[in-house]
């Protein structure tokens, strides 16, 4: 399964926006794995200087992060495939 | 095993699915949490009785649509949910609460003026205080007390699925010493407590006997 990163840009961003739509996200993946296609959150990192925020998924397309993303409600400014490079596989 | 939280945000989504509604409501959730807490299709919060057979919201209503096919009727949040679910995290981190749990997301509703909850206020007859002080004194039924599963495993219904188990997931490991998942991972990092990966995968699996043999008898100082 491919990975991909949601990159959001939230000025002025609070914990509870983020908690908020990790609960909202978490729903929608697991509604989508149950209609049949399989999208599982990974994990998300917030960077406070920037005011971005990276969210990894696990998906079979972009279109699928893209479409959990829209269901969250949850914007977003770009969806790219990544390449997961883990210490225990170099 | 999922937690109430997750199994009540998924009832709301398939209730807007079943509305055949694009979005998925304020309603939709407060009728997900309450099909979460409710026995008998009675949801019993302090001294309020709120019946979702009356609402036509009991378990039974709510399959009748079910042909048994996979809906994938695409359904998103509305923004007036998106402000209940941050609500409920800002509730959350004010009662100390690393997690937004049922409790969080119902108190949240204290202030809606519109919707079904505006009409059970006006049909009990109660304050958006009065709710609150309600879920203050609320003891879940059956479900939140399975809500810290990985945090203590003794007695609970987990406890005989794993007399046959031989291997188990770093949260199962935990639930089964009844420790916590972190102390686990954090057994394994320091090489304590031995684990497989699975071929090819990230997945960590734990032989029971290691897990057993992280336990040694205690020894009382003074005998």
């Amino acid at each position: 399964m491919a990975c991909y990163v949601a990159i959001r840009h939230l000025p002025g961003i609070t914990p509870e926006v983020l908690t908020g739509a990790g609960l909202r996200a978490k729903s929608c993946a697991d509604e989508m794995t149950e209609e049949g296609t399989p999208v599982r959150w990974l994990r998300s990192f917030f960077i406070p200087e920037t005011e971005q925020t990276h969210c990894y998924f696990e998906a079979p397309s972009s279109d699928a992060v893209k479409e959990v993303n829209e269901r969250a409600n949850i914007p977003f400014s770009n969806i790219h495939e990544v390449q997961e490079l883990v210490p225990e596989d170099v | 095993m999922e937690d109430p939280v997750s199994i009540a945000t998924r009832a709301a989504i398939k209730r807007a699915k079943r509305r055949k509604s694009p979005k998925v409501t304020r309603d939709d959730l407060l009728v997900g949490l309450f099909q979460v807490i409710a026995r008998f299709d009675i949801v019993q919060i302090g001294p309020l009785t709120i019946d979702l057979e009356e609402l036509g919201e009991a378990h039974g209503e709510t399959l009748k649509d079910d042909t048994g096919k996979t809906n994938k009727q695409k359904v998103a949040y509305s923004s007036d949910a998106v402000v209940l679910f941050e609500k409920a995290a800002h509730i959350a981190r004010k009662d100390n609460s690393s997690k937004v749990k049922l409790v969080h997301l119902l108190v949240a509703f204290a202030y809606e003026d519109s919707g079904l909850m505006a009409q059970l206020k006006e049909k009990y007859g109660i304050s958006g205080m009065e709710w609150r002080s309600a879920l203050l004194k609320w003891q879940p039924v059956s479900l939140e007390k399975t809500e810290p599963s990985s945090k203590i495993g003794a007695g609970n219904k987990s406890t005989m699925e794993f007399k046959e188990k031989q291997f188990f997931s770093p949260d199962e490991a935990a639930e089964f010493l009844g420790i916590h998942t972190q102390t686990i991972r954090g057994y394994i990092r320091t090489g304590k407590l031995p684990a497989l990966r699975l071929a090819g995968e990230r997945a960590l699996r734990i032989q029971r006997e290691d897990l057993l043999a992280l336990l040694e008898p205690y020894e009382p100082e003074e005998k």
